[in-house]
């Protein structure tokens, strides 16, 4: 099978598909993080393609940048979580709600 | 012409200022409460103007010091001065008023023992020096006038000295009242000079006048002069504003010899002399029948009282009436001389009467008296000294000094007020008389005071013996002409040879008054005939201090002291009183009345404008706040504060910007 465009797209499509999924469904910070990692990693997988077909190198760079923003995004994250579990005992964001309006 | 003022002469008045401000603020906590203190400043200030009048003595005729110094200046560079001019008139009564001063300052020091307010009583005599030194040595109406008044409250606070007795107070009120009546009338004086001559400086008014700044407008002058003289009549309790004097006997006798006899009732003459040649024909006639009238009503009403202060008071009255004849007749050389002779003698007679007091334990009526003369000898021969003095027997001060205002009254046609000079002699050594036997001789009449009295110690009989001995015409042969007849300004003078006529030029010879027989009978015998009278009546020792002398309406009228109080009374403060009902009256109802009324439009308006304010004002701003939290709570309903809420909303929008790009555009 020729891979193509298409293929990395519909890849990064699903991968975006499955991180909001998780988003929105998850009560659980953690799955709520992963999906938001899985959602990063989609537009990685469409930026890769481009560059892939588009001769150019661009791209390539700007999805390391992702990478390394995702890491940095995981780490205050996950710092967030520790503290929310300190405080409540559990890390359900239905819950820590005390910012609504 | 004026020479530079002598360093050491500020500090005639400085230095008792700083007595008396060290007496203010230190007094209780000093040795004796601080009277050395108050006594030492006067001291020095006494040396300091006797050199300053030896001083004086060496300048050339007609020579003067002066000096003055720039005070403030107003807006259009109207400048004020202080300044100290130093003529024959201010160097002697410099040095009365130290001599006097430094005497009763002594002589109360034991008078006011054990007094609560002892370092207080000493603190007022010590300002009454300073304020009359500035009186005395100004060269400008203003600071004259800054003097005047101080002297006229220091006068206040030692009339009402011991204002526990609301009798005193009354006194103490009376007496500045009264004075203020006058000081009305010399405050218009002094506004019409400075209105017409630009200047408060004496000197230059003098120019001024000289130079026409009257110019046809001589009642104007006549008025200002008359002014002038009316600050005179209240000070010096001239009539018809005498009334005052014997009721400021209230004081401590100390006060009544230094205030009430010697200096301060004596600013008034001093005044007179000073501002002579402002003095038109017309206002010197005014001044000499003021002068003559006050001199008779003293004498008459000084004849039946019975109170040893209220004697001297009006025999003050009297006397300071000669003064004021002495200027209205045109010799106010001859004025001063009687003020200086008279300073000392009457303030001889007033220390005498406290001694007297002070050895009765405050008794003054001569009901209480008699006898005294072997308990007190001091304190009797310099009384009967001073009042040999006063009655004008030949050799003493007061003889020349009186003669001198007498003759000039002949000289000057005063034919009347000649005769009544003559008459006021007579009943002057007829009263004297009366008091010193009432007081000294004859038999006690209450024994039981009489047992108790004793000499005063000796810090209270030297200041009698210093001041009787100033009494014999040796110690002022040829003192009134050279002293007196140099004024400063005198080149200034507007009428130059009406006044020079009047103040004698120094080193010219005296205006040769010829002495008529009559005249020199009258002068040698009037006193003698008094003091015979009076002896020859009382030695039968029949008649005693309630005695009639006088012929029946003069009685009356002595007696009563020419209703005088009761005219005031009746008349003024009544018309006063009545006013001030009416006054409160209309206060009451036509000016509280409209008060109310705008009191009562103001509550209904602002009841009005605060109804409008909390409907219409506060509504709009209400309604603003309620609109912008409606809102709020409206908006407020989307913030869940779920996370999957917001990111739903995200892509739901999203997808919907995507759809329309995609398919619409």
């Amino acid at each position: 099978m020729n891979v193509g465009l298409y293929h990395y797209l519909l890849l990064g499509a699903i991968l975006f598909a499955t991180g909001v999924a998780a988003v929105v469904t998850r009560r659980n910070a953690i799955g709520v993080l992963i999906g938001v990692e899985l959602i990063l990693n989609a537009a990685n997988v469409n930026l890769v393609g481009f560059s892939r077909f588009s001769g150019g190198l661009d791209a390539q760079v700007f999805a390391l940048f992702v990478i390394v923003l995702a890491a940095a995004e995981a780490a205050v994250a996950l710092a967030i979580i520790l503290q929310l579990f300190d405080k409540r005992t559990d890390v359900d964001v239905d819950r820590a709600s005390s910012l609504r309006g | 012409m004026a020479e530079t003022l002598p360093s050491y002469v500020p500090w005639i008045l400085f230095l008792p200022a700083i007595g008396a401000v060290v007496q203010q603020l230190l007094g209780p906590r000093l040795p004796r409460k601080g009277d050395l203190v108050v006594v030492g400043t006067m001291a020095a200030s006494l040396v300091l103007s006797v050199v300053t009048m030896l001083a004086w003595a060496k300048l050339p005729a007609g020579h003067y010091f002066a000096a003055s110094w720039k005070w403030f200046e107003l807006a259009g560079g109207v400048t004020f001065e202080m300044g100290m001019v130093v003529d024959g008139l201010t160097s002697a009564l410099l040095c009365v008023v130290t001599i006097v001063a430094t005497l009763v300052f002594l002589y109360s020091t034991a008078y006011m023992k054990g007094d609560p307010r002892y370092h207080r009583f000493f603190f007022w005599l010590s300002f009454f020096g300073v304020s009359m030194l500035i009186l005395t040595l100004a060269d400008n109406l203003l600071m004259l006038f800054i003097g005047w008044e101080l002297v006229g409250l220091c006068s206040y606070k030692l009339i009402g000295f011991w204002s526990e007795d609301l009798a005193n107070a009354e006194a103490a009120k009376k007496a500045f009242i009264t004075t203020r009546v006058g000081d009305v009338g010399m405050l218009i004086g002094i506004m019409i000079l400075y209105t017409q001559c630009g200047t408060l400086h004496i000197g230059e008014i003098f120019a001024a006048v000289k130079g026409g700044a009257f110019g046809g407008q001589e009642g104007l002058l006549t008025l200002a002069g008359v002014g002038l003289f009316f600050g005179a009549v209240g000070k010096s309790a001239q009539f018809p504003l005498h009334v005052w004097l014997p009721d400021a006997m209230a004081g401590p006798t100390p006060v009544s010899a230094l205030i009430h006899a010697a200096t301060m009732v004596a600013a008034g003459v001093y005044l007179s002399a000073r501002m002579f040649p402002l003095f038109t024909p017309d206002a010197l006639g005014f001044i000499a029948w003021t002068g003559g009238i006050t001199a008779f009503i003293g004498a008459i009403i000084a004849v039946s009282q019975t109170d040893i202060k209220k004697v001297l008071a009006y025999s003050t009255i009297s006397q300071l009436g000669y003064m004021i004849l002495g200027v209205g007749v045109g010799a106010p050389w001859a004025a001063m001389f009687h003020l200086c002779t008279h300073a000392m003698f009457k303030a001889c007679l007033f220390l005498g009467s406290g001694s007297v007091i002070h050895a009765m334990h405050h008794a003054q009526d001569l009901k209480d008296m008699g006898g005294l003369r072997a308990k007190m000898p001091v304190t009797f021969w310099t009384f009967v000294i001073s009042t040999l003095a006063l009655a004008g027997i030949p050799l003493t001060s007061g003889f020349m000094s009186k003669d001198a205002i007498l003759l000039q009254a002949l000289h000057e046609h005063r034919y009347v007020l000649f005769v009544l000079g003559f008459g006021v002699a007579f009943l002057t050594a007829f009263y004297m008389t009366r008091l010193v036997w009432l007081c000294f001789m004859g038999k006690p009449k209450n024994e039981e005071k009489f047992s108790h009295a004793h000499e005063s110690p000796l810090v209270m009989i030297a200041p009698l013996v210093i001041l009787a001995a100033f009494t014999p015409w040796v110690f002022w042969g040829g003192f009134a002409e050279d002293f007196f007849g140099t004024p400063a300004y005198y080149e200034s003078h507007p009428d130059f040879e009406h006044v020079q006529e009047a103040y004698i030029a120094p080193g010219a010879e005296a205006p040769h008054h010829e002495h008529p027989w009559y005249f020199q009978l009258l002068a040698y015998t009037t006193g003698g005939l008094g003091l015979a009278l009076g002896i020859g009546i009382f030695l039968s020792g029949r008649r005693d201090e309630k005695s009639r002398l006088l012929p029946a309406p003069l009685h009356d009228l002595s007696v009563h002291k020419f209703h005088m109080d009761e005219m005031y009374l009746d008349g003024i403060v009544a018309a006063g009183n009545a006013l001030s009902e009416q006054s409160h009256w209309i206060d009451a109802n036509v000016v509280d009345g409209a008060v109310n009324v705008s009191g009562a439009v103001s509550l209904f308006v602002g009841d009005a404008s605060g109804d409008a304010d909390q409907v219409i004002v506060d509504g709009a701003v209400n309604l603003t706040a309620d609109v912008a939290e409606g809102a709020g709570a409206m908006v407020a309903t989307a913030q869940t504060g779920r996370i999957r809420n917001y990111i739903t909303a995200a892509l739901g929008l999203t997808a919907v910007v995507v759809v329309i790009l995609v398919f619409v555009l």
